[in-house]
C-alpha cells in the first residue's frame, strides 16, 4: 500500500485532535444502497483516510444486511442513518410520494444500465416481447420508462441478484449494471458477446445514476456537516481515481468485514467503471456536476409518464448539489 | 603463440567421441521426447479417468437426493388441499431422509387464499431435532429467490447455486429444486431438499491423481465449489481465477469449460511449470477439472532418464579410450615410417621401412618410401657425378681465365711518355673484352674491344684479337690499316660468325696528334685539362671478323697537352642496377668531367669503377667491364 506520510500525519493529527475534541465533532451515519463494494469505494476511502475527520465529521458507515428486504431509504426514512446513496430517479420516487428528501451530491453522472440477451439485439425494440429479469428492489427505473415510451411488451421476472437466471436460460435477457451484473457475467462466461449486450445510455436514457440523498429537515439543520460530508466524499472519489490499488485494498476490508462472496478481480474491474461512470463523456473527467434541469424535467416527465413518479418533482426543491 | 599439438590416436578419438556423443544426445532427446508424450497422454487419460469416477461417485451421491425428493414429491398432490397435512408430510420427509439438512414446500402465491399470499411449509435439523415451521412473509417472500424461480421458469428440477448457509454452521449447501405440477402442466409448488456440501467437497478434495495436482469442482456460474484455497470458495469463478493469473491459456481453457465442453488444456503457470488441466461435467452442469504439473508426470522417468545418460557418459569413455587404443595399434606404422624418414633425412639411404601391413594406406606409404630412397639414392650418385664434372670445368675455366688475363699488359711503363692505365673486369670466368697497347717511337697505339657473346668462345675470339692486334701494331700502319688486317685475320675460318669492336687509336706522343678507328665500338671521352668532357663520335665503321676487305676508314684529331682519354667498353656504360636502369653515356661523361685533372689514370680507372659499382649497388655484373685511361 503507497501511502503518503504527509497524509498519514495528518490524519494522526487529527485523531489527536478528534480525540481531543471528540465532543466537538458532529456525528453522521451513512449507508450505502448496497452491501459493500467497490461501488462505494469513494465513501469508504473518504473515512479510512480520515478525510472525515480531517472535515470535523465523525462519520459510521453502515451496511445494509444481505438479507434483508429493506433498502436504504427506509432506515433514511427511520432515521435510522442521516445520508444515503442512491440512484437520482430512485430519489425522485421518494420525493414524489412525499418523502422529503434532496439530492446533495451527483457521483454518477451516466447510467451503467444494460439488457444482455441469449441472441443479438440492435435496438431497446429488439427486447419486445421477451422474458427479462430485473432486481426486484428497484434500480430498473430507466429500463420501465423506456419500456412504456417504446410501448415495449416485456415480461419481467424479479429476482434478488447475480447472474443464475440468465446463465440457466430461465430468462430471454436479464438487466444488469455494467459495473457489476455485466462483470461478474464475463467472470462467469468468460465472453459476453458484444452484439447480446444494449446499453441504455445509447438510447436516450442516460440518466445519471448514484448521488447523495439526506432529509430536507436534516439538510436544513445540519447544512455546513452535509456540506463538509459532500466535500470530503468527493475528496474520497478522487483519491481513488489516482490510487486505485490502495482504494481496492480497502475495499477489500470492508468486503472481508461482511463476508462478502467476491474476488478482487471483480472489484478492480467494478472500481474502473465506477469511476467511467462519474466522467463527463465529453471532457473525461469527474466533475461530480449536479443533474441539469432540462435533463431532470425530462426524468421527471417521463418518470410520471412510466408510473414511477406519484407526481411532479421541483428541481429547486430537490437538488441542492453544486 | 604454439598450437597445441596431440596424437593422431587422441584427434581421431576424441572426433568419434564427439560425433557419436551429438548423435547419441539427439537420440536420447528423440526418446526422452517421446517417452513424455506417451506419458502425458496417458496422464491426461488416467486424470479424465479418474475424474469420471469422481464423477460418478458425486453424481451417485447427488442422486441419491434427488431421488429421494422426486420420489416423495407426488405425494404432494394428494396432500395439497390442507396446509397442515404439508406440513406434516415435510417434517416426515426429513425425518425419513437423514442425508438431506432441510426441505421445503413452497406454494405459488394465494395458494391457500386461508394462509394469506405466502405459504411454505420448511423444516430443518437443529439441536434440538428436527424443526418444522411455516415461512414466508412480505420480509422473506421466496418467490424471487433462485431456488424457487429456476424450476419455476425452467419448468424442470436442478440444483441452485452453492450457497453458504448461516443457519445450518455456515456449511456450504445447495438445493435441489422440483416444480410441482397439477393435472393442466400448472405449476402450483415447488419442493426442495438443502444438502450439505461437504462430502462432495470432501470427495472432490481426494481427487489427486498426482502428487501436487489439485482438483476443483466449479458451479454453473463458474465458481469454485470446491478449491484446495478455501477462501476462492464461493467467492472467486475460474476465469477471474485465470484473468488475476493473467494467463491467457488458462483464460482460454477456463472458457471452453465454461461453454460446457470437455477435454483438456495445456498451459504454463504463473511459477512457468508446463501444466495440463483435464476438466468434465456433470448432469446438473457443475464442472470437475484437474490440474496436473507435468513434473509430476515425468518424474517417473527422471531416474531412468538420468540412469540413460550416466550410461552414455560412462559409454562414451570407454568408447573414447578403445578407440584410441584401436587407432594406435593400427597407426604404430606411421611411427616406424617416421623414424625411417629422420634415418633418411640424416642420410642414411639404407634405413629399414616397417614390414607390410594390412592397410592398404600404409602399404602404399611404405611403396612410396622405398622408391622415394631408391630415386633419392640415383639422384646423389648422379649429382656426385656433375658435381666432379663441374669441378672440372670450372678449374680449367680458372686456368683459362688465367691465362686469359696474361694475354693483356699489366705493366703500364712508357718511360714517362704518357700515363695509361686499363682493367678488365670479366662478368664470368673468361670475358671477350681486350685491350692492349704499345709505343713504336714516339708512337703510342692502344685498342680496347668488345667480343660478341660470353663465355669461352669470346674468350678465344679475344685472343686472337689480341695477338692480331700485337703482330699487326709492330708493323707501323696507319690506324685503319691496322684494325683491316686484324679484319683479315679474325674473318678468317670464322665458322661461329663471331665479331669484336675495336676501338684503335695511335698518339703521336711529339704532336699529341691522335688517329683512330672505331670499327663499331662506344665512342671514346676525352677530357681537356679545364675538366670538360666530351663524346668523340668516330664514322660508323662495322666490327671486325663480319667482312674481309671491309675498308675501315681512320680519323684523327689534335690533343690538348694535359687531357685525358677515356676508352671503355659497354660493360660500364651499360651496366644495370636493380630496377633495370643502365648507368649511361650522360652518368659516364658527367664522372669523367668532375674527376680532378691531376688524378693519375691507375686512380681514375679505380674511381670510374667504384663508381659503377655504387650504381648497380651489388646488382650481379652480366657483361665484362673493361676501361683504359691515357693521360698525356
Amino acid at each position: 500500500m503507497n501511502i503518503d506520510i504527509r497524509h498519514i500525519l495528518s490524519v494522526a493529527l487529527a485523531i489527536l485532535v478528534g480525540s481531543a475534541s471528540a465532543f466537538s465533532q458532529h456525528h453522521i451515519t451513512f449507508m450505502p444502497q448496497w452491501t459493500p463494494q467497490a461501488q462505494f469505494a469513494g465513501y469508504y476511502v473518504a473515512l479510512e483516510m480520515g478525510f472525515y475527520t480531517e472535515a470535523g465529521l465523525d462519520v459510521t458507515i453502515k451496511h445494509l444486511s444481505s438479507n434483508s428486504n429493506q433498502n436504504c431509504m427506509e432506515h433514511l426514512e427511520k432515521g435510522d442513518v442521516d445520508i444515503v446513496t442512491n440512484m437520482l430517479i430512485g430519489g425522485m420516487k421518494e420525493r414524489s410520494k412525499g418523502f422529503p428528501i434532496v439530492n446533495v451530491l451527483q457521483t454518477s453522472q451516466n447510467t451503467g444500465l444494460c439488457c444482455v440477451a441469449h441472441k443479438p439485439v440492435k435496438s431497446l425494440e429488439d427486447l419486445n416481447g421477451m422474458k427479462i429479469g430485473r432486481w426486484e428492489s428497484g434500480f430498473a427505473e430507466n429500463a420501465t420508462i423506456a419500456q412504456k415510451e417504446l410501448g415495449l411488451d416485456i415480461h419481467w421476472v424479479p429476482y434478488i441478484y447475480g447472474v443464475t437466471l440468465y446463465i440457466a436460460n430461465a430468462v430471454d435477457a436479464a438487466l444488469f449494471y455494467s459495473y457489476n451484473e455485466l462483470i461478474q457475467l464475463y467472470l462467469s462466461m468468460g465472453e459476453v458477446p458484444a452484439d447480446h449486450i444494449i446499453f441504455f445510455n445509447e438510447y436516450g436514457y442516460n440518466y445519471p445514476e448514484d448521488g447523495l440523498f439526506v432529509t430536507e429537515a436534516f439538510y436544513k439543520a445540519n447544512k455546513d456537516d452535509v456540506d463538509k460530508f459532500v466535500k470530503a466524499s468527493k475528496k474520497g472519489w478522487d483519491y481513488c481515481r489516482t490510487h486505485k490499488k490502495e482504494a481496492l485494498a480497502i475495499v477489500r476490508k470492508y468486503t472481508t468485514g461482511h463476508h462478502i462472496r467476491t474476488n478482487d478481480v471483480h472489484q478492480e474491474m467494478m472500481l474502473r467503471v465506477v469511476l467511467t461512470l462519474q466522467e463527463d463523456k465529453n471532457t473525461h473527467e469527474a466533475t461530480y456536476a449536479p443533474v441539469s434541469k432540462q435533463l431532470f424535467d425530462d426524468m421527471c416527465r417521463k418518470g410520471i409518464e412510466a408510473g414511477i413518479l406519484s407526481g411532479k418533482v421541483e428541481y429547486s426543491d430537490f437538488i441542492v448539489a453544486k | 603463440m604454439s598450437k597445441t599439438r596431440h596424437s593422431l590416436s587422441s584427434k581421431l578419438s576424441l572426433s568419434v567421441i564427439i560425433t557419436s556423443a551429438v548423435l547419441l544426445m539427439v537420440a536420447i532427446l528423440v526418446l526422452i521426447e517421446m517417452s513424455s508424450s506417451l506419458l502425458r497422454k496417458a496422464a491426461i487419460d488416467d486424470t479424465r479417468k479418474t475424474l469420471e469416477c469422481s464423477l460418478n461417485k458425486l453424481e451417485a451421491d447427488m442422486s441419491e437426493v434427488q431421488g429421494q425428493v422426486d420420489g416423495a414429491a407426488w405425494m404432494v398432490e394428494y396432500l395439497r388441499d390442507d396446509p397442515k397435512k404439508v406440513l406434516a408430510f415435510n417434517r416426515e420427509f426429513l425425518v425419513n431422509n437423514p442425508s438431506i439438512y432441510g426441505t421445503a414446500v413452497a406454494f405459488e402465491p394465494w395458494y391457500f387464499n386461508s394462509e394469506g399470499k405466502y405459504f411454505m411449509a420448511y423444516s430443518c435439523r437443529t439441536p434440538k431435532g428436527v424443526s418444522t415451521s411455516r415461512v414466508g412473509s412480505e420480509d422473506y417472500h421466496y418467490f424471487s429467490m433462485e431456488w424457487y424461480q429456476l424450476p419455476v421458469l425452467t419448468k424442470s428440477s436442478g440444483w441452485s447455486e452453492p450457497y453458504f448457509d448461516e443457519g445450518a454452521g455456515n456449511d456450504l449447501m445447495s438445493t435441489y429444486s422440483v416444480p410441482l405440477t397439477d393435472d393442466f402442466g400448472q405449476i402450483y409448488a415447488v419442493m426442495t431438499a438443502d444438502i450439505t456440501l461437504d462430502t462432495i467437497v470432501n470427495t472432490v478434495s481426494k481427487v489427486k491423481p498426482f502428487e501436487n495436482s489439485q482438483t476443483f469442482l466449479v458451479s454453473n456460474t463458474g465458481l469454485f465449489i470446491s478449491h484446495p484455497d478455501s477462501t476462492k470458495c464461493c467467492n472467486e469463478t475460474i476465469f477471474a481465477s485465470a484473468l488475476s493469473l493473467e494467463n491467457k491459456q488458462l483464460q482460454d481453457a477456463a472458457r471452453k469449460m465454461m461453454r460446457g465442453e470437455n477435454g483438456y488444456a495445456n498451459f504454463t503457470s504463473s511459477s512457468g511449470n508446463r501444466c495440463f488441466m483435464v476438466y468434465s461435467h456433470m448432469s446438473n452442469g457443475w464442472g470437475l477439472c484437474t490440474v496436473v504439473y507435468e513434473r509430476d508426470v515425468l518424474a517417473i522417468t527422471r531416474e531412468s532418464n538420468l540412469v540413460m545418460i550416466a550410461i552414455l557418459l560412462l559409454g562414451l569413455v570407454i568408447l573414447f579410450f578403445a578407440t584410441k587404443h584401436i587407432i594406435k595399434r593400427q597407426t604404430k606404422p606411421l611411427t616406424e615410417f617416421s623414424d625411417a624418414a629422420m634415418q633418411i633425412a640424416g642420410g642414411d639411404f639404407s634405413a629399414p621401412l616397417p614390414s607390410q601391413t594390412s592397410i592398404t594406406e600404409l602399404d602404399t606409404l611404405h611403396d612410396s618410401m622405398e622408391y622415394m630412397m631408391k630415386s633419392i639414392n640415383d639422384y646423389i650418385v648422379k649429382l656426385g657425378e656433375t658435381t666432379a664434372a663441374k669441378q672440372k670445368i670450372e678449374s680449367e675455366l680458372q686456368i683459362a681465365s688465367a691465362i686469359q688475363l696474361a694475354m693483356v699488359p699489366h705493366e703500364f711503363d712508357t718511360a714517362g711518355l704518357a700515363d695509361i692505365f686499363a682493367d678488365v673486369h670479366p662478368a664470368k670466368e673468361v670475358g671477350g673484352d681486350l685491350y692492349d697497347f704499345t709505343i713504336q717511337g714516339k708512337n703510342l697505339y692502344f685498342v680496347v674491344g668488345d667480343v660478341s657473346g660470353k663465355g669461352v668462345p669470346a674468350a678465344l675470339f679475344m685472343a686472337i684479337c689480341c695477338a692480331a692486334f700485337r703482330l699487326v701494331s709492330a708493323l707501323g700502319l696507319s690506324v685503319d690499316g691496322i684494325v683491316s688486317k686484324i679484319n683479315d685475320i679474325c674473318s678468317k675460318r670464322n665458322e661461329s660468325n663471331m665479331f669484336t669492336t675495336m676501338f684503335v687509336g695511335k698518339i703521336d706522343l711529339d704532336t699529341l696528334e691522335m688517329e683512330y678507328c672505331n670499327a663499331g665500338h662506344n665512342p671514346i671521352i676525352i677530357i681537356a685539362p679545364d675538366g670538360s668532357a666530351r663524346y668523340i663520335h668516330a664514322k660508323a665503321n662495322l666490327a671486325i671478323g663480319l667482312f674481309p676487305d671491309f675498308p675501315y676508314q681512320k680519323e684523327s684529331i689534335k690533343i690538348e697537352k694535359g687531357s685525358r682519354i677515356l676508352v671503355y667498353t659497354d660493360g660500364v656504360s651499360e651496366a644495370e642496377n636493380a630496377a633495370k636502369e643502365l648507368y649511361g653515356e650522360d652518368r659516364l661523361l658527367e664522372f669523367a668531367g668532375s674527376e680532378p685533372a691531376q688524378t693519375d689514370s691507375r686512380q681514375f680507372a679505380a674511381d670510374l669503377l667504384a663508381n659503377v659499382r655504387s650504381f648497380t649497388l651489388g646488382n650481379p655484373q652480366n657483361d665484362d667491364i673493361t676501361m683504359m685511361s691515357i693521360k698525356l
